[in-house]
C-alpha cells in the first residue's frame, strides 16, 4: 500500500494547488448555505434567527410555484436536446470543409453571438419578431397572419429554447470540432480504401468517436436543467406570457426584489443544487450501465 | 462505501470548525464596536464656534469613513473624481473635516449588505429602507436624536418638518436612526394624459373633460392617423394611471371608510376600469400589441409618430420627449391633461410614499454632529447658496451633476420643486432673473426660454414639466393647492409579511388584468384574480398592512 | 485532401456551404445591427429606425464612453486578468487533468478526488460566504480576487481530463520505457497533442474572464481597480441617469444619444479587443493532429 503510494505520489502532488484552492474558494464557502434555513439580517450575519423550513414553505406555498418548476423543465430540457443536436450537426457540416481558412471564418461567425448579452439580444428580437418585424414581413409573403412570437403563451417557450440555442450553439460546436479533429484520419484512409461512402463514414466512424463527447457535454448540460436562462427569459418575458414562461428563477427574483432577500435566494438555490445533483448522478449511472461511458 | 463517508463527514467537521471561528471572530468585532456611543461633550470643547454648532469648525481635524455609489454622469475637473473633489475639499476648509470614501461601487446595495455582513461598516453611510430596518434590529446604527436637536440648522428641520411622514419613517419608538434624504417635493407625483399637440389642433379638438372624450380623440386620431390610439406597455403601469378616473387607486394601500386599510388594485372600482379598457381593447384603440411591449417599445411608437395619446408621468417631456421633437419637429409635442374623472371634474390623484434613502451612523463612531454639519451645509449651497456664495463657487459645487456626488451628506427640500417652479413660472412673466435664487431655477428657466426660441430637442423636457404654457407641474400644483389627491396609508417601510412576497402578488393581478383587457377573459374573471390574490398571501398582505399602519 | 468529384459530392458541398453561409449570417446579423445602432443617433435608434447601417451617423455614443479616461487603462487591467486567470486556469486544469485521467488503479482514491471536484459543480455557498473568504485571505482590490475563487474551472477541466483519456496509452507508456519522468511526460509528450482541447478550454477561459464584470464590482473598493467590463458595466448605468437628467450640460448629448445607443457602444468597445485575439487562437482549433504517425 504504502509502495504504490510512493509510486503515485506525484500524481497526488499535482493535485494538490488545485485541492487546497477549491476547499479555500468553494468548500469553505458552503457554510453560507446555513442561510437557507434562518431569516438572514446582515447586521446579525450568520447568528439570524434560525427558522427550519420556513423559507423552503414560503416559496414552495406559492401557488405559482408548481408551474414554475414545470415550465423551467420544459424549457431546458429542449434546450439541452438541441444544445447538443444543432452544435454536433454544424461541427459535422463545418468539419466537411477542406478550406481551412473558411472553415475558421464560418466558425468565428457562429462563435460570435456569444459575445451579445441577453440585454442587447433581446432588443434585437423584440425587433424582429413583432407584428411588423423582418420574421412576420417575410411570413406575410405566403398570405400567413402575423404571429406573436413573444406574446402568445403556447409560442413563448419553443420562442425562448430557438433563440437560446441560436445564440449558443457556437460554444457547443468549438468542443465538437475540437473533439473531430483528434479523430486518426488513418480511419477514414482505411475506411475508403475499403470503398465506404462519406456520408457511411460519418455514421460509422466519425459518429461513435464522438460519441464520448456528447456523452459528456449531455450529463454536464444535466446539472443545469434547473437553470432554463435567467437572463434571456426576464429580458423578453411579459405578464401575458407567464402561464408558460415563468421559471423558477424569474419568479424567485420577483418574490425577491423587494429587499435582498438571501435567505430566500439560499434556499431555492439548494433546492436546485440537490435536484441537479441526482440528476447528473443518475446520467452518469445510465450512461456508464448502458453506453459503458465513463465520463467522470 | 462507509469510509468514503467517514472522510466526508470528517471532512465538513473541519470546514464548519474553520468557519465557526471565522464567524465568532466577527462577533467579537461587533461588541466591541457596540460600545462608547454619544461623545457630545467631549465634541464640544473641539469647536471653534460653540455658540453656533450647526456650523461651526473643528480645532482638531476630525475624520469620517464613508462609502459610496459611483454617480457616473457626474463630470469633473480634471483630476477630481468621487473620493476628492470640490466638496471634500469644502468639508477639509470650511469644517477640518476629512471625509475618507472607503470604497465607491455601482453594485451600492450588494455591496453595502457585504460590507454589513463582514461587520465593515464605515462612520457614515446611505441605507434603504429595509436596510434601516435590519440596522437597527442588529442594533448597529446609532440613535442620532439628541445630536439631531443640538446640530440641525434651522434649514435641516425645517425640511423635516416639511415632510413630518418621511421623517417619522426613520425613527423607531421614537429614536431618529436615519435621517431621511428627502425628496423633490410631491408636486412631481401627479400624472396625466398627454396628447400630441399638432394632431390635436389638425382637428379641432377641444382639451379632454371626461373619459369619453380621451377615448374620442383616440378615435379621432386613429381614424385621421391609422394605427392604435393610447400607447401603453406590458406592466400596465401607464395604462393604470388612468385608474383614478374610476376612482381606483391601483398599487397604493387606502382606507376602505370603514377605517380598515385596503389594496387599491383589488378594489369593486378597479372592476370599472377594466370593464371599460377591455371595451378599448376591442375597438382597437389600446395597443393590440401592448401585452409584449416594455418601455422602449411603447415609446418607440411616439416617437416614430404612430400614436398621439399617452397615459404618462410628469417627465414625458425628457422621454420620450426629446426624441419625439428631434424625429418630428417641435409641433409634435404632446401636451399634459388632468386626468378627469367619471363623476365630472378632475379624478382625485394618488400620491405615494417618495422618502427613499436615509443616512445612518454607525455605532460607537465619535463624532455624529459632524455629519449634521455636512448636512447642513449641502441645505445651505443648495438653497441659499445664490448670492450668498459666488458663482464660480457654487457652480462647481452643483454643476455637472457635481451636486450629486456627495452620497451620505445629501438631504434634499421637499419643497423645492414648488418653489421652483413657481420662481421660473414668475421669471417667465416678467423676464427679471434675479428672482431666480437657485441653480435649478436658472436652469430650468433658460432651457424653457431655449425650447420657445430656439426649438432645441433637449430642452423639451424642462418646458413641459415647468415653462409651456400648459405645464406638468401647472396643473400638479393645482392638484395639490386644491389636496386633490389621496396619500397611501403605507406611509414608511413596508412590512416584512407585505415585502416577503416581493412583486409577486403584484404579477398576479397584472396577469390576470392582462387577460381580461386582450378579452382572453371576460369581466367577471376580475373577482377569481382577486381570490387568488388573496389566498397567495394578500390576505396575510393586509393584515400585516393593517397591524403596521392601520388605526 | 480527398477529391472526390462526383456529382452528388458537389451537391452536398453546395448546399453545406449555403447552410453555413446562412446559418453564420444569422449569427453575425445582430452584431451588425449593434454596430449600426452604435453609431446612430438617439431619435433614429428610439423610433425604430435603425436596421443594419447608422441612421444620423455620429459617434457620440463612443465619445461618452472614453472620455473618462478609465476606458484604457480599464483594458489594460483586463488584459492582465485574462492573461494571468487563463495561465492559472490553464496550468491547474492540466494538473488536475492528468492525474484524474488515470484510472482508480493507477491513483488512489481517484474518484473520490473526482468527487470532490465535480461536488462543487453543483453547489456553492453564495455571494456573502465566498465574499468573506475573499476578504479574509485578504484578496479585496488586488487583481487575484478575480483570478483564484474560479482557478479551477471544474467543467472545462473535466472536459480536458476526456481529451486526455482519449489519447492512445502506447504514447505514454513509450515514454515511460524511455525513462522519461511524469512531469516530462505531461510536458514534453501530452501537451503538444492536447493543443487543440487547450485551445478550446483556454477560449473557454479568455472569454470567461473578458466578459464577467459582477466579481470586479464587488471584489474593488477603488474603481480604478476595475476590469474593463466592469467600468463599461458603470458607464450603462450612467446613461440610464443621463436619461433623467435635464441639465443645460447635457441637452446637446441627450438628443444624440440614450440607453440604447450607449449600450451598444458599450458592448462593442468591449468585444472588440477579444476578437481581435480571437483569429490567432483559431490556428489551432482547426489543426487535425496526425496520430496515426505517433503510433506508428
Amino acid at each position: 500500500m504504502l509502495n504504490k503510494l510512493r509510486q503515485q505520489s506525484h500524481y497526488h502532488l499535482m493535485l494538490i494547488p488545485s485541492i487546497v484552492l477549491v476547499f479555500i474558494f468553494s468548500y469553505i464557502p458552503l457554510y453560507g448555505l446555513v442561510i437557507a434555513f434562518q431569516k438572514y439580517n446582515p447586521g446579525l450575519g450568520f447568528n439570524s434567527p434560525w427558522v427550519g423550513w420556513d423559507n423552503f414553505a414560503h416559496v414552495f406555498n406559492q401557488p405559482n410555484f408548481v408551474r414554475t418548476i414545470w415550465n423551467t423543465l420544459y424549457m431546458s430540457v429542449f434546450k439541452i436536446i438541441g444544445g447538443i443536436f444543432v452544435p454536433v450537426l454544424f461541427a459535422l457540416l463545418l468539419n466537411e470543409i477542406a478550406h481551412r481558412a473558411v472553415k475558421r471564418t464560418f466558425q468565428t461567425l457562429v462563435y460570435i453571438p456569444n459575445f451579445l448579452s441577453w440585454v442587447i439580444m433581446a432588443g434585437i428580437l423584440l425587433d424582429i419578431l413583432s407584428s411588423d418585424g423582418i420574421v412576420n414581413t417575410f411570413l406575410g409573403i405566403f398570405g400567413i397572419q402575423p404571429i406573436s412570437f413573444l406574446g402568445s403563451p403556447s409560442l413563448f417557450p419553443w420562442t425562448m429554447i430557438v433563440s437560446d440555442i441560436w445564440k449558443g450553439f457556437g460554444f457547443g460546436t468549438v468542443v465538437y470540432l475540437a473533439a473531430l479533429t483528434s479523430i486518426d484520419p488513418g480511419l477514414y484512409e482505411a475506411a475508403m480504401i475499403d470503398g465506404a461512402k462519406r456520408w457511411k463514414q460519418t455514421i460509422y466512424i466519425t459518429l461513435p468517436l464522438l460519441m464520448p463527447t456528447i456523452v459528456l457535454m449531455t450529463v454536464l448540460s444535466l446539472g443545469n436543467v434547473l437553470n432554463a436562462g435567467f437572463d434571456q427569459i426576464y429580458n423578453l418575458y411579459s405578464p401575458v406570457v407567464y402561464q408558460s414562461g415563468d421559471i423558477i428563477d424569474t419568479y424567485v427574483y420577483r418574490l425577491g426584489i423587494q429587499q435582498a432577500q438571501y435567505s430566500i435566494g439560499a434556499a431555492v438555490g439548494l433546492f436546485k443544487s440537490v435536484i441537479s445533483c441526482i440528476m447528473v448522478a443518475l446520467s452518469y449511472i445510465l450512461a456508464y450501465r448502458v453506453a459503458g461511458y465513463r465520463i467522470f | 462505501m462507509a469510509k468514503k463517508m467517514t472522510r466526508f463527514i470528517l471532512f465538513l467537521c473541519i470546514t464548519s470548525a474553520l468557519l465557526t471561528a471565522c464567524s465568532n471572530a466577527v462577533n467579537s468585532n461587533n461588541n466591541s464596536a457596540g460600545t462608547g456611543s454619544s461623545g457630545n461633550k467631549a465634541t464640544a470643547a473641539n469647536e471653534v464656534d460653540p455658540a453656533n454648532p450647526a456650523f461651526s469648525a473643528y480645532k482638531e481635524p476630525v475624520t469620517i469613513h464613508t462609502v459610496t455609489s459611483e454617480y457616473s454622469s457626474a463630470k469633473y475637473p480634471k483630476g477630481d473624481d468621487i473620493t476628492n473633489n470640490v466638496w471634500t475639499r469644502r468639508y477639509k476648509e470650511k469644517f477640518n473635516v476629512e471625509v475618507v470614501t472607503d470604497w465607491v461601487s455601482d453594485e451600492y446595495d450588494t455591496k453595502l449588505n457585504l460590507a454589513i455582513s463582514s461587520n465593515d461598516l464605515p462612520d457614515v453611510f446611505r441605507v434603504n429602507a429595509s436596510q434601516l430596518q435590519q440596522l437597527i434590529e442588529a442594533d448597529m446604527v446609532m440613535d442620532l436624536s439628541e445630536v439631531f436637536d443640538t446640530y440641525a440648522s434651522e434649514r435641516l428641520k425645517g425640511y423635516m418638518e416639511a415632510d413630518p411622514d418621511s421623517s417619522e419613517s426613520g425613527k423607531k419608538d421614537g429614536k431618529l436612526y436615519g435621517i431621511p434624504q428627502l425628496h423633490w417635493g410631491l408636486i412631481d407625483q401627479p400624472d396625466f394624459v398627454w396628447i400630441r399637440n399638432d394632431w390635436k389642433e389638425e382637428l379641432g379638438i377641444e382639451d379632454p373633460k371626461s373619459v369619453d372624450d380621451i377615448k374620442n380623440i383616440a378615435l379621432k386620431f386613429m381614424e385621421k392617423h391609422g394605427g392604435y390610439g393610447i400607447a401603453v406597455d406590458q406592466t400596465l403601469d401607464y395604462l393604470n394611471l388612468l385608474a383614478v378616473a374610476w376612482n381606483a387607486h391601483p398599487d397604493m394601500w387606502i382606507e376602505d371608510g370603514s377605517g380598515k386599510l385596503v389594496y387599491g388594485s383589488v378594489q369593486p372600482e378597479m372592476k370599472d376600469a377594466l370593464a371599460e379598457w377591455a371595451e378599448w381593447y376591442k375597438q382597437g384603440i389600446i395597443d393590440p400589441e401592448f401585452p409584449i411591449k416594455d418601455f422602449s417599445a411603447m415609446n418607440a411608437d411616439v416617437v416614430a409618430g404612430k400614436v398621439g395619446v399617452q397615459p404618462y408621468f410628469q417627465w414625458w417631456g425628457y422621454n420620450p420627449g426629446v426624441d419625439t421633437v428631434s424625429n418630428l419637429g417641435k409641433d409634435a409635442i404632446f401636451y399634459p391633461y388632468a386626468i378627469p374623472s367619471v363623476d365630472g371634474g378632475e379624478a382625485k390623484q394618488s400620491i405615494f410614499f417618495a422618502n427613499g434613502n436615509y443616512t445612518v451612523v454607525k455605532k460607537g463612531f465619535k463624532h455624529p454632529e459632524a455629519v449634521f454639519k455636512l448636512l447642513n451645509d449641502y441645505a445651505y449651497i443648495v438653497d441659499e447658496g445664490v448670492g450668498k456664495e459666488s458663482k464660480e463657487t457654487l457652480s462647481a459645487l452643483l454643476d455637472n451633476d457635481i451636486a450629486h456626488v456627495v452620497g451620505a451628506f445629501r438631504v434634499l427640500n421637499p419643497n423645492s420643486d414648488y418653489e421652483q417652479f413657481e420662481a421660473v413660472t414668475a421669471t417667465l412673466q416678467s423676464k427679471d432673473i434675479s428672482d431666480l435664487t437657485t441653480a435649478g431655477m436658472l436652469q430650468k428657466y433658460n432651457n424653457s426660454v431655449k425650447f420657445m426660441t430656439d426649438a432645441t430637442p433637449g430642452a423639451v423636457g424642462d418646458f413641459l414639466q415647468q415653462g409651456a404654457p400648459k405645464s406638468a407641474y401647472g396643473l400638479a400644483k393645482q392638484t395639490l393647492d386644491n389636496q386633490n389627491y389621496i396619500k397611501t396609508a403605507l406611509w414608511g417601510a413596508t412590512p416584512e409579511a407585505l415585502a416577503s412576497y416581493g412583486t409577486t402578488l403584484d404579477d398576479i393581478l397584472t396577469e390576470g388584468f392582462t387577460k381580461i383587457i386582450m378579452g382572453n377573459e371576460n369581466i367577471d374573471y376580475f373577482d377569481t384574480v382577486i381570490k387568488n390574490w388573496q389566498t397567495a398571501g394578500g390576505d396575510a398582505a393586509t393584515e400585516a398592512v393593517n397591524e403596521a399602519y392601520g388605526k | 485532401m480527398i477529391h472526390d468529384k462526383s456529382i452528388e459530392r458537389r451537391l452536398f458541398h453546395f448546399f453545406n456551404y449555403t447552410i453555413l453561409m446562412l446559418t453564420s449570417l444569422l449569427c453575425i446579423l445582430p452584431f451588425i445591427n449593434l454596430l449600426a445602432v452604435s453609431f446612430s443617433s438617439s431619435a433614429a435608434v428610439s423610433a425604430g429606425n435603425v436596421a443594419f447601417w447608422p441612421v444620423n451617423f455620429t459617434t457620440k455614443a463612443y465619445e461618452f464612453a472614453l472620455d473618462g479616461g478609465e476606458f484604457f487603462p480599464s483594458l489594460w487591467i483586463a488584459v492582465k486578468r485574462v492573461v494571468l486567470g487563463t495561465a492559472v486556469n490553464l496550468i491547474l486544469m492540466v494538473l488536475t487533468a492528468y492525474p484524474l485521467s488515470k484510472s482508480k488503479q493507477k491513483l488512489s482514491g481517484r474518484n473520490v478526488y473526482m468527487g470532490f471536484f465535480i461536488f462543487t459543480m453543483l453547489f456553492n455557498g453564495g455571494l456573502i460566504p465566498t465574499y468573506l473568504v475573499v476578504v479574509k485571505t485578504g484578496l479585496i482590490d488586488s487583481i487575484w480576487s478575480l483570478i483564484l475563487p474560479g482557478a479551477l474551472p471544474v467543467f472545462s477541466m473535466v472536459i480536458l481530463m476526456n481529451f486526455i483519456k482519449g489519447l492512445p496509452e502506447e504514447i505514454e507508456e513509450s515514454a515511460v520505457i524511455d525513462g522519461a519522468s511524469p512531469l516530462q511526460i505531461l510536458v514534453r509528450v501530452l501537451l503538444p497533442l492536447l493543443k487543440p482541447a487547450l485551445a478550446t478550454v483556454g477560449l473557454f477561459s479568455i472569454v470567461g474572464h473578458w466578459n464577467s464584470w459582477f466579481d470586479g464590482i464587488i471584489y474593488m473598493n477603488d474603481p480604478a481597480n476595475y476590469p474593463l467590463q466592469s467600468y463599461l458595466q458603470t458607464l450603462l448605468l450612467s446613461f440610464e441617469q443621463i436619461m433623467l437628467k435635464s441639465g443645460t450640460d447635457y441637452t446637446q448629448l441627450l438628443s444624440m444619444m440614450n440607453a440604447r445607443t450607449g449600450r451598444a457602444a458599450q458592448m462593442f468597445l468591449g468585444a472588440i479587443p477579444i476578437l481581435l485575439v480571437y483569429p490567432f487562437l483559431q490556428k489551432y482549433f482547426t489543426k487535425g493532429l496526425v496520430l496515426g504517425s505517433v503510433k506508428g
